[in-house]
């Protein structure tokens, strides 16, 4: 594959020509969210960083970066989709990245205290219901577990390739096959089984 | 403690990283009660590399100085003798950091972007806590994670091993590097500043930056490191081979009287910080 975009924490990236891919490094606790439109055949990965923002402190103004925290990020998301051609009811996604950080050997630690400073599952889980409150079915996530990873978002395919550190990279799921999406509440049930690390939905 | 080890494993090899001789220079003269500002300037001067480097640390975002600084003049009259002496130290030790570190997975570059981070996280909780040495913060910050370039220099051949144990899961990475090595990144890095004579409490900072709670020091410099590491790891801000296999103290942050919400925040202002340095490093 050619060289990416580089989409950096709290930006959002927009490609529309096909074979452009877009690409967020080394995610941790940060969640790539992929939004894809297939007829429209616009991609777009936003680097989300905080499930919530919080007051900027000591600063005059708030961080310039609307995809950096999940409350925001999707509104944000929809509205760039929507100046660049796409159509809200096509728009997939996918999920990558929202790893837990330490905890397995946090032992002797407050769980309550460590499970607070988990940032990537509350990414995780905010993005989720941002994604089932406005109606865009989340077809592929690859979530949670210990390690980092980089997600990679191709224009005219929809295609994303996610790649954990020291590992070869994988094409997780094509979000530009419509038929492939399930709804919400397909995807809340299969949530209940617990399908998440590495699940594409539909495929 | 694998010092011996340590001891053996750096005679095997004749160049242990060395600090620039302006950077000993310098130190040397802010500790000397003569020595006026014009001397520290004279010394910086005569190293022109050295002195855009630090000028162009002091004016970034990951510093944060309140007022752009144009001149090595400026820097030390300003910031003072203090402030200047531990942007020297950063700046100095900037090559080395900013080489690549392979054993842990690490183009060139990166080592360097997570201990900028480091350092102005270390310095944005310093803040938050009302410790006066923030200045120390940031330099604690930016060293951690020396000891990564020397165990990459000394121990290639062995991170496979270490990474098989790290992989099985059941340890952290530093646990695995002291399997390995009988010692470990934080160990090996406070011996590199021991060597450097660099105060104490700026080494027991590196050495116990990944358990806090050990050091035998009252100083919150390890704690501020800590939570700053963890921060930047969470972010994913210079993740290698050893990924996430660290074991986080949340009684650092009780300790040092910060909350949940203080972490989160200095993650969010951490993140502005790097969009607003950009590549400037």
């Amino acid at each position: 594959m050619g060289t990416a975009t580089s989409v950096e924490m709290g930006e959002t990236g927009l490609e529309r020509a096909a074979g452009r891919r877009l690409q967020a490094c080394g995610l941790g606790a940060c969640v790539g969210l992929c939004l894809y439109e297939p007829q429209a055949q616009v991609a777009l990965l936003i680097h989300v960083v905080l499930p919530q923002t919080l007051p900027a402190a000591g600063k005059a103004s708030a961080s310039p970066l609307p995809g950096k925290c999940a409350d925001t990020a999707l509104r944000h998301a929809l509205a760039e989709l929507a100046r660049w051609g796409g159509q809200k009811h096509l728009v997939r996604a996918a999920l990558v990245g929202g790893a837990q950080i330490f905890s397995p050997f946090s032992a002797g630690s407050d769980p309550a205290a460590v499970s607070r400073l988990e940032i990537g599952p509350r990414n995780v889980a905010a993005l989720r219901d941002q994604l089932a409150r406005v109606g865009v079915p989340l077809c592929a996530e690859e979530t949670g577990g210990h390690g980092g990873r980089t997600v990679t978002l191709e224009a005219g395919t929809g295609h994303v390739w996610v790649r954990p550190v020291g590992l070869p990279e994988r094409l997780l799921t094509t979000l530009g096959r419509r038929s492939e999406a399930l709804a919400v509440p397909a995807l809340a049930a299969l949530n209940a089984y617990g399908l998440r690390e590495g699940a594409a939905y539909g495929n | 403690m694998g010092t011996e080890r340590l001891d053996a494993l750096v005679r095997q090899v004749r160049d242990l990283p060395a600090l620039p001789t302006t950077v000993i220079r310098v130190m040397q003269l802010s500790n000397d009660p003569k020595a006026g500002v014009a001397d520290v300037a004279r010394a910086l001067i005569s190293d022109q590399a050295l002195a855009a480097r630090v000028l162009k640390l002091a004016n970034s975002a990951f510093y944060g100085a309140s007022r752009r600084i144009a001149t090595v003049s400026d820097a030390v009259v300003i910031l003072g003798m203090r402030t200047t002496r531990n942007l020297v130290m950063a700046s100095g030790c900037q090559e080395l950091l900013e080489s690549e570190v392979a054993g842990y997975g690490l183009p060139r570059g990166t080592l360097l972007r997570h201990s900028l981070a480091c350092a102005s996280g270390a310095q944005a909780l310093a803040k938050r806590t009302k410790y006066r040495g923030v200045e120390e913060a940031f330099v604690a910050g930016l060293l951690h994670d020396l000891g990564k370039v020397v165990m990459n220099l000394y121990g290639r051949d062995q991170f496979l091993q270490v990474l098989i144990q790290a992989a099985s899961g059941e340890m952290t990475y530093a646990d695995a590097e002291h399997a390995v090595f009988s010692f470990d990144h934080a160990e090996a890095g406070a011996y590199l500043l021991e060597r450097w004579n660099l105060p104490a409490t700026l080494i027991a900072a590196v050495r116990h930056h990944h358990a806090p709670l050990d050091a035998p020091t009252d100083s919150p410099l390890p704690c501020l490191v800590h939570v700053a590491d963890a921060i930047c790891l969470t972010l994913g801000i210079g993740l290698g081979l050893d990924g996430l296999a660290y074991t986080l103290q949340p009684e650092a942050l009780v300790r040092l009287g910060l909350t949940a919400d203080d972490f989160e925040a200095v993650a969010g202002e951490i993140c502005d910080t790097l969009t607003e340095a950009g590549t400037v490093f």
